[in-house]
């Protein structure tokens, strides 16, 4: 009986030796960036170091024809082998995603020690400056992009987006994605939030919606993360005035005329007041004034959004998969072409429903 | 083989034998063939397959092997988990261990089964109540996919379409591989039990939800062009999701499938040994540990990417026949013969 359960216990003990994967004989990516063209990839990999008692990011370059080739290539520069199972940031340049998006990403997906969680975003120009520019400002690469986009995230600028994500929308043909995309600030040489790349089915339309777009973007897909701040200048008594209001509620309601091609958006924002120097907002013409100020600028800039979307044929907003679920009829294969020629018209209500803790 | 079950063991041992092995990759087939109404057609193959056990149930005296289709069984079922323990390797090796050789991993499982098999048919029998708490912790491990789903994946639903439909009741069977057992262990039942409609609703009802749940999971996290890419939606899930206290959700969830599927194929090599040395009748030692050897050998030939799309692309339609149709064919010849497996005791 014991010699059947050591036996038993050393073939469990087994299985595993095959497959042990120390850390401390690999170099564990946190930040990999890749730019280029099928055929001419250049990747970029940085993992942090301990040189003289001090960690350091050090940053591998390579190039190959595929994304895995450029992996093999940047294993042969390094003395251990690159691990990239704890990565936490992609960056991709943009000039890269105007070809099929997939194409780079596949190797994320099918091999199962790479982390599908990650954060992903287009960078303005080559990716090498923003890794390199993380070696002043931290010691793990991928963690301080990846808290840069949560962060973004936070403040309803980026859509709440991993590599999981991308993924699977890339094979829905009723929607589409809209990619974080950073640039460079040369003057205060830091990465800078500025907007979303906006993606027809795999690849890049070539159109970029700067921050306030995004804002408003991600108000109509009903994504308002923690704070959803709207900022106007108002026109009060001939007066320019600064006003802030952050989304408490958001409601929104399709009705879909099939007939008539004809999408009505409904939209009942509930908001609080967060910046309003003038005060007086006990006062029922004023409380009225700005309602309705934010009303009409709040819909101009949703049908400035729809306009861009349509002309670029990027249904970002996921009409299509509402269509396809309830009006499958009306639902068209070519779903893309279809959303371009619909008239969708946005409809704003909008309450102040709190001031703060002034009047 | 003489031992006695109660309602509990009966259910469980049925429980692990359906859900086995299949759980995490028969969803694939189901949504690729059927797309958004995948799930609508789940929930009728269902209500059919509760209708087949309550058949089982009333006529399960007249499931009646003559040698001929015991060997037929036998046979069958040393394919069938032959070609599991392929693929449970090859699962182990794309996910979690790659290096590690074939013939390690299907000698520990069948050391394993050798061990359940060589001793009293309760160790087997028994041994499942252990995993109730892990089957627990998997379901609320993959609520934390829910914000990730999208509820309009489940629409529209179209019923034009009957090959569609065809197909997808077809597949939604593979989920209820191994029925045919219910026959072969319900003699063992006490005495004193009855089964009517009630319990058995309450088995369907738990299966069902069990299943459903992880279509449902899988047509709304991925579109219907990905998930024809994901041969395990269910790990795949798990290994999206992010968690503190562990790196690979997916890993953690692979051993408890792993060992739920061992289970599955102990209670698969049990069966065997009932049908081989018949009720009341001492097994030879020998004869178990030739089988297991054979077992240990067979798989090493089918751990093969071709090898396992074959059998995932054919295992439904061979389901389909010996878990549902020879099953009800013997039963209804043997009741127009008036042979009862009760007679043969």
């Amino acid at each position: 009986m014991y010699r059947k359960a050591i036996i038993v216990l050393l073939v469990v003990l087994l299985a595993g030796c095959w497959d042990e994967r120390l850390y401390k004989n690999s170099s564990v990516v946190s930040l990999a960036g890749i730019e280029g063209t099928m055929g001419e990839y250049k990747g970029y990999y940085a993992y942090p170091k301990t040189l003289d008692k001090q960690s350091q990011i050090m940053l591998i370059e390579a190039e190959g024809i595929s994304p895995r080739d450029v992996r093999n290539n940047a294993d042969l520069k390094v003395e251990q082998t690159l691990d990239l199972s704890e990565l936490a940031t992609l960056l991709i340049s943009i000039d890269t995603v105007k070809e099929p998006l997939y194409d780079l990403l596949d190797i994320y997906f099918r091999d199962p020690q790479n982390p599908i969680s990650i954060k992903v975003a287009v960078t303005e120009g080559s990716v090498k400056p923003f890794i390199e520019l993380t070696k002043e400002v931290t010691d793990n690469a991928g963690g301080y992009y990846e808290r840069f986009i949560e962060s973004t995230e936070k403040n309803t600028i980026y859509p709440k987006l991993n590599l999981q994500m991308i993924g699977s929308t890339l094979f829905d043909n009723a929607k589409d994605i809209a990619i974080p995309y950073i640039k460079m600030d040369e003057e205060e040489h830091s990465a800078e939030a500025a907007g979303v790349a906006l993606f027809s089915g795999q690849v890049f339309t070539g159109k970029i919606l700067d921050p306030k777009q995004s804002f408003y973007m991600l108000l109509l897909m009903d994504k308002a993360n923690q704070h959803a701040r709207i900022q106007y200048m108002l026109k009060l008594n001939n007066e320019d005035v600064p006003v802030t209001g952050e989304v408490i509620h958001l409601k929104r309601k399709w009705i879909i005329n099939e007939e008539m091609k004809k999408i009505t958006m409904d939209f009942k924002i509930d908001v609080e007041i967060e910046e309003f120097s003038k005060n007086h907002l006990y006062k029922e013409e004023t409380f009225k004034t700005i309602e309705e100020m934010f009303q009409q600028k709040i819909q101009a800039d949703f049908e400035e959004v729809i306009k861009i979307l349509q002309e670029q044929e990027s249904d970002t907003l996921g009409i299509g998969r509402y269509i396809r679920a309830y009006h499958p009829k009306f639902f068209e294969e070519d779903w893309r072409e279809q959303f371009a020629s619909l008239t969708i018209e946005p409809k704003v209500k909008v309450t102040i429903i709190r001031t703060g803790i002034l009047r | 083989m003489n031992f006695s079950l109660s309602k509990g063991q009966f259910f469980l041992l049925l429980f692990f034998i359906e859900t086995g092995i299949i759980y995490i990759s028969f969803q694939t087939p189901l949504i690729s063939e059927s797309k958004n109404k995948a799930w609508v057609l789940f929930i009728v193959a269902t209500i059919l397959h509760y209708l087949v056990l309550l058949f089982f149930e009333r006529y399960y005296r007249y499931f009646y092997l003559n040698t001929f289709f015991q060997w037929v069984y036998k046979v069958y079922w040393f394919l069938m988990i032959a070609t599991f323990l392929a693929y449970m390797v090859y699962v182990l090796a794309s996910w979690v261990l790659p290096q590690t050789p074939e013939w390690i991993i299907i000698l520990f499982i069948v050391a394993l089964s050798l061990y359940g098999n060589i001793s009293r048919p309760e160790t087997v029998i028994n041994i499942g109540v252990m995993f109730i708490p892990l089957i627990f912790i998997f379901i609320i491990f993959l609520m934390l996919a829910v914000p990730d789903l999208t509820w309009t994946n489940l629409l529209p639903l179209e019923f034009n379409n009957s090959k569609e439909i065809i197909q997808g009741l077809i597949r939604s069977v593979f989920a209820f591989m191994g029925a045919e057992m219910y026959l072969i262990y319900r003699p063992f039942l006490q005495k004193e039990l009855t089964l009517n409609y009630k319990p058995i609703l309450i088995y369907q009802l738990v299966i069902f939800v069990f299943y459903l749940i992880s279509v449902m999971f899988s047509q709304m996290f991925f579109t219907i062009e990905e998930i024809k890419l994901v041969p395990e939606p269910i790990i795949y899930i798990l290994k999206s999701q992010e968690v503190t206290f562990v790196k690979r959700l997916d890993i953690f969830f692979v051993y408890i499938w792993l060992s739920w599927s061992i289970i599955t194929v102990l209670i698969f090599n049990l069966t065997i040994r009932v049908v081989h040395f018949g009720i009341g009748k001492k097994g030879s030692k020998k004869a178990i540990v030739f089988y297991h050897i054979l077992l240990a050998i067979i798989p090493l030939f089918f751990v093969k990417f071709k090898v396992i799309e074959t059998m995932k692309n054919s295992f439904h339609y061979i389901i389909l026949i010996f878990t549902f149709l020879l099953p009800i064919l013997i039963i209804l010849w043997n009741k127009w013969r008036g042979k009862t497996c009760i007679e043969k005791q």
